[in-house]
């Protein structure tokens, strides 16, 4: 631990330990994750933003469908680039210990793609297509999964899903907290 | 997988404590009936190696295996006072409580278990939001290789659109006609005559094969004898692998829902093997039963069963069966899936060996192969002790193997395998074969008895007789608790506040039930107040009233 001890004093572990889900040694850990990414420009200084194509290339994001909506989403500038911090209550999200509301949440603001606070049709027919990858489905099963998903979920017919309605399904499903997890 | 191998390898583990441990030296224990922990030890007469004799398994005749500790048989009977400690050691009662120890243990294990599949099915009230599922959970954001990645958003794919097409199907299906509904009706009914027909001439030739052909064995020619005392085992293996293909191939032609399908081969799939298992237990019952003579059960010398102790042939069975199926396993393993494997790659342009392809590792007949180990285990351990740690040891070996040809062989099954809603199912098929089990084994002890039991070869004398018997030399009034415990007064009022406890845990149940939908439609309620309250700020902007 010795390089990583030297980055941050006590107290900036202690509220970082206090803030996320992470012990201080895992927190040591994500830190020597990022540093990797650019160690010259966190060499620097640690708080740089680093830009979102350099952190869409961490394995752990690299396959997945909606890293760009990960960035987007724990980013502090709202520009898709993350500081450390960021990075941090990125993977603390993610982690195993985080509370299921917590990943509640931030599903919600993943999948609503124009960020309206409502899973809209046209967002449940973007998360649909980025699942299935390089096969399409054509249109009409797309239209009736869309239809099945709000029959399930749309209590109160507007066509779009709330931040309620969402976690209302969710939080019954019990795939959810097991399938919502990075581990570095 | 591995998460059901591990939860059904842990209860058998938890088991082995309550195994017969081998010691060599005397161990100084005393057994007491105060302590619930199942460990017991059993001391032993001699010093023999007991892995000596699994080495030589093959070369062995069967008769000095009688001898040895593999079998209840052997086990000496009641008390041993041993060195100057003046302690007794009961070994009947020893392993009775063993028994019911391992019983009980195993039986909470499964059923803490159940209780937390059943709990998370029941959290998900009446409907189980089957799309949302699958969409908002579906990508799992662990994966970080490209080739697992792409098999998943195929797997996606291809779950969206069966799932599309079965509700397609049975929209089509509910539309059909009368005429088309009764020809179906009546394929099903041709197949399951079929299917059953199937499963009463395999109990048929295990009955035939024990009853017929065991006794007409040849006691010069080794080889022929060791295979006629084989025999039931190998017919029961190789029925346990060649007729659940045929059910796989014929349900096909059932025209079921594919869902339907799964679950109705794995239905008698395990039928098949709950059923040979039993078939064999009831004509070795019949077999051992012996009708006007009294049976010595001195010396087992001669390997004739009527003269010899009846645990010790049932658990020789046993032991086998469980041996033979471990061996084939394995050797389908090695000898089919690697050879296949080796001939697609060799020969991928042939179309045939394209048609086939790649063994799918095919995960509910692997849940099954293990539920069938540990069924036997539950059976055999009663008749020869050693069966739990030869079967931890045969589950250790299979998941190593299986592992190996999980990633050399196979390719991962194509269709998505649900593990939270399966491994319940599963787990009701181990409780359903442990409820057989225990019925098999308390029928056992209630009959006389050998081995550990064997002063007490009379007619009229039971394994479990030496059970009270040592009840009734206790103090007073412990022996005045057991025998109000097995009073009928006891059993009733126990019955009754279990009924109470029920009935309330149902009222619970269901006011939750109705609290559930009463916030459900608050939920939605809430949203159209939302809405209300939006048009309602439009309109009074449109109007000018808010600057």
């Amino acid at each position: 631990m010795g390089s990583g001890q030297s980055v941050f004093t006590d107290d900036e572990l202690e509220d970082y330990q206090e803030l996320t889900y992470f012990t201080k040694k895992e927190i040591l850990n994500v830190y020597k994750r990022f540093a990797a990414l650019d160690p010259e420009a966190i060499a620097a200084n640690k708080n740089t933003h680093l830009p979102q194509h350099i952190i869409e290339e961490i394995p752990e994001l690299k396959v997945n469908p909606f890293r760009d909506r990960i960035c987007q989403v724990f980013s502090s500038s709202n520009d898709g680039d993350l500081t450390f911090e960021d990075f941090l209550d990125m993977m603390s999200v993610f982690s195993e210990n985080a509370p299921k509301n917590v990943k509640v949440e931030y599903a919600f603001r993943i999948y609503d793609f124009d960020g309206d606070d409502l899973i809209s049709s046209d967002d449940l027919k973007q998360v649909i297509d980025r699942l299935t990858g390089d096969q399409k489905l054509p249109e009409e099963d797309m239209q009736q999964m869309i239809e099945n998903i709000f029959g399930e979920a749309d209590l109160d017919d507007d066509d779009s899903l709330s931040f309620a309605e969402f976690e209302h399904v969710i939080s019954k499903s019990p795939d959810f907290v097991n399938s919502f997890r990075i581990r570095l | 997988m591995v998460i059901i191998l591990a939860t059904i390898v842990l209860p058998q583990a938890l088991m082995q404590p309550s195994s017969f441990n081998q010691s060599i030296s005397n161990i100084r224990q005393y057994f007491t009936f105060g302590t619930s922990s199942a460990i017991s030890l059993i001391l032993p007469e001699g010093s023999a190696e007991i892995c000596q004799h699994l080495n030589l398994f093959f070369s062995l005749v069967k008769g000095w295996m009688e001898k040895t500790y593999l079998f209840t048989g052997f086990y000496f009977n009641k008390t041993l006072i041993y060195g100057d400690s003046h302690q007794h050691y009961n070994m009947p009662v020893a392993f009775l409580l063993a028994t019911a120890a391992y019983f009980t243990i195993t039986l909470i294990a499964m059923v803490k278990y159940t209780a937390i599949g059943m709990r998370n099915q029941r959290m998900s009230g009446e409907k189980f939001y089957d799309y949302c599922n699958k969409v908002f959970s579906g990508w799992d954001f662990s994966l970080s290789k490209d080739k697992a990645a792409a098999h998943k958003h195929k797997n996606l794919f291809h779950e969206y659109s069966n799932d599309l097409e079965e509700a397609r199907q049975k929209l089509r299906r509910e539309g059909m006609s009368i005429g088309r509904k009764s020809c179906i009706l009546f394929f099903r009914a041709v197949i399951w005559i079929v299917t059953l027909a199937i499963l009463a001439a395999s109990g048929y030739l295990i009955y035939q094969i024990v009853d017929v052909w065991m006794p007409m064995r040849v006691q010069d020619n080794a080889f022929v004898y060791l295979v006629v005392e084989f025999l039931p085992s190998i017919a029961i293996t190789a029925l346990n692998v060649i007729v659940p293909v045929i059910f796989q191939q014929v349900v096909g032609l059932e025209d079921y829902e594919p869902h339907n399908e799964i679950r109705i081969t794995i239905g008698r799939t395990v039928f098949l093997r709950l059923a040979s298992v039993a078939v064999l237990a009831v004509t070795l019952g019949s077999v051992i039963t012996c009708s006007d003579d009294v049976r010595e059960c001195g010396n087992c010398g001669v390997s004739m069963v009527r003269d010899c102790c009846w645990e010790t042939y049932v658990g020789q069975q046993i032991y086998k069966l469980v041996i033979v199926d471990f061996f084939v396993v394995v050797a389908i393993t090695f000898f089919v899936e690697f050879p296949r494997k080796l001939t697609v790659d060799k020969f991928s342009e042939v179309k045939v060996v394209k048609m086939v392809g790649r063994q799918e590792f095919d995960i509910p007949k692997n849940v099954l192969d293990i539920v069938y180990s540990q069924t036997l285990c539950w059976i055999g351990t009663f008749f020869c002790p050693l069966i739990a740690i030869i079967t931890v040891m045969k589950f250790f070996i299979f998941f190593y193997v299986k592992k190996l040809t999980l990633l050399k062989n196979c390719i991962p099954a194509s269709r998505t395998y649900r593990a939270s809603k399966s491994s319940y199912f599963f787990m009701s098929v181990l409780m359903v074969s442990f409820v057989l089990c225990a019925a098999a084994v308390a029928y056992a002890v209630g009959r006389q008895g050998c081995g550990p039991f064997r002063i007490y070869s009379s007619r009229e004398f039971f394994m479990f007789e030496s059970f009270s018997d040592l009840v009734s030399t206790l103090p007073n009034l412990i022996r005045d608790i057991f025998y109000f415990c097995g009073s009928w007064l006891f059993y009733v009022s126990v019955l009754i506040v279990l009924s109470l406890v029920i009935y309330y845990y149902r009222a619970m149940a269901a006011a939750n039930k109705r609290l559930l939908s009463l916030l459900r439609y608050q939920l939605s309620q809430a949203g159209k107040d939302r809405q209300f309250l939006l048009s309602q700020v439009n309109d009074a902007l449109l109007r000018g009233d808010l600057s």
